[in-house]
């Protein structure tokens, strides 16, 4: 009895005492920038629906932190694919068996050996969730079918050049941002996961870290994540400071109301992710999970409608947040690279706004001064964000200017761009590994 | 000429081949070739590709100009 020590009653502390500081402050750091995004969720500065689950998440897994039994511990040490240090190796698996390892109850993301993975499954209460929907990048196409189910294709049907052009114009940061990142010292599949930033689509960037940066995945989803508020926050700035008032509240000539038929928008859909999944393979899922939600759509198959709507895509962007969150425990995201990240990550969506806008001046030029420039940062991807704030950009100037069906076509065409850039990325990167 | 012919023109047909011959060049033509011209003939493939689908949103774009004049013609 009196060997108790009272802070073995208090895991959670003693495990944030025993920590070397870099730990210690970066779990005190975390916990509090968790309860922040939890905090803007709830004003809305920030995505509620991803931002709650994800700063709860950040907060109860960097506090809660204990010791480890030897038999988890051990697991998780030789389930995990050893580093290059040895020695540092050796002295984990020690303090595994003494069981003084830290670790949480929540997954062990780490963890690549199946009959480690399976012991730990029956440990960690979101470790089947992570190893079935989430790094396999199921959650990523479970939202991608949501968002197609929410996409109207016709916007971009009616006017497909205008759309195709500024998306093309929006990925800007897509594109310039590799090299940036090449220049900052990352390797191609880093720099190809940071790029994908630019082109504001969380699942996208997701997608492309798993395949192709899978040791920084974490980072930078959370970074990407992170940046899609700056999107509704900070865009309209940009806005006001590229493009001159007078140009903002330019209104465009009305046009015939025709619709495009449902059956054009499903032929398209299939011809479409037909051609693009034969381009590129790669990216097949992401294309597959975008076009079934189009074609249920379509389709009008309102049971099917309600459960992709409902249940599919609030459940992934529940658990993405919620896992997201939790992956940020300190010593998983610590790395010295994240600094880079955070920067690479800002100047890839500033490059897309940027690209987007110039877009928008070309199509305004293009057009003889018919196009309202404002249109162009709706080719950012960030469905349907960049095409409300565009649209609100230009009512704050001209109550009356009507842009969104064409902010939205370009919108909704971004997405597409992205997802081929993404297959564009995940084809080629490995093959300039080779 | 039914609903749906008058819907799916050539266009379709057209656009779709085109597309699928820009797939079948990226694909099954440029492993053929060797390094630079390997990337050079994927890409134009795939430019075909994608000018396939091109094609088809502008038959459908044309479609939707014919019927608006159409409307506005019944209108007046």
């Amino acid at each position: 009895m009196h060997n108790l020590n009272p802070l073995d009653l208090f895991q959670g502390l003693t495990t944030l005492i025993a920590s070397p500081p870099s730990i210690l402050f970066g779990r005190l750091g975390l916990i509090v920038l968790g309860m922040v995004l939890l905090y803007l969720g709830k004003k809305g500065v920030l995505e509620p629906l991803l931002m709650i689950p994800m700063g709860l998440g950040m907060v109860a897994v960097n506090a809660g932190v204990l010791f480890l039994d030897p038999t988890t511990a051990t697991h998780i040490v030789t389930g995990t694919a050893a580093g290059p240090d040895l020695a540092a190796a050796q002295h984990q698996a020690a303090q595994a068996a003494a069981g003084h390892m830290p670790g949480t109850l929540f997954m062990s993301p780490l963890v690549e050996k199946t009959d480690s993975l399976m012991y730990l499954m029956q440990v960690d209460f979101l470790q089947p969730i992570y190893t079935f929907a989430f790094s396999n990048g199921l959650i990523a196409c479970f939202v991608f079918m949501g968002i197609g189910v929410l996409l109207d294709v016709g916007f971009v049907i009616a006017r497909p050049f205008l759309s195709m052009f500024l998306a093309i114009a929006a990925e800007l940061g897509t594109v310039a941002t590799f090299p940036i990142a090449i220049a900052f010292g990352l390797t191609n599949g880093e720099a190809a996961s940071i790029a994908m930033v630019g082109g504001a689509d969380g699942p996208m960037v997701l997608f492309t870290s798993l395949t192709l940066a899978r040791h920084l995945f974490v980072p930078i989803t959370v970074v990407a994540y992170l940046y899609l508020g700056l999107t509704y926050g900070g865009y309209p700035y940009l806005i006001r400071l590229l493009v001159p008032a007078k140009l903002r509240g330019l209104k465009m000539p009305a046009r015939p109301m025709v619709r495009v038929t449902a059956n054009e928008k499903l032929a398209f859909s299939v011809v479409g992710c037909a051609v693009l999944c034969l381009l590129f393979p790669a990216a097949a899922p992401l294309f597959l999970s975008l076009f079934v939600g189009v074609a249920v759509r379509e389709s009008g198959l309102r049971y099917f409608i309600a459960v992709i709507d409902g249940p599919i895509l609030y459940g992934a962007t529940m658990f993405l947040g919620l896992l997201l969150g939790v992956l940020c425990e300190a010593s998983t995201i610590l790395d010295p690279k994240v600094l880079i990240l955070l920067v690479l990550g800002i100047i890839a969506l500033l490059l897309s706004a940027v690209g987007g806008l110039l877009g928008g001046y070309a199509a305004y030029f293009f057009s003889g001064r018919k196009i309202n420039p404002v249109i162009g940062i709706a080719g950012v991807s960030c469905v349907p964000s960049t095409a409300k704030v565009a649209q609100k950009e230009v009512s704050n100037v001209c109550p009356d200017a009507l842009i969104l069906p064409e902010a939205l076509g370009a919108n909704i065409c971004g997405v597409i761009t992205s997802a081929i850039l993404t297959g564009i990325y995940i084809t080629i990167i490995p093959l300039l590994v080779k | 000429m039914n609903s749906v012919g008058k819907v799916f023109t050539g266009h379709w047909i057209y656009g779709t081949l085109i597309a699928f011959a820009g797939v079948a060049v990226s694909r099954l033509l440029a492993p053929e070739f060797a390094g630079r011209v390997h990337a050079m003939v994927a890409l134009a493939g795939q430019f075909v590709a994608l000018g396939g689908l091109m094609v088809i949103l502008r038959g459908i774009r044309r479609r939707l100009g014919r019927a608006a004049t159409g409307d506005a013609r019944s209108a007046s």
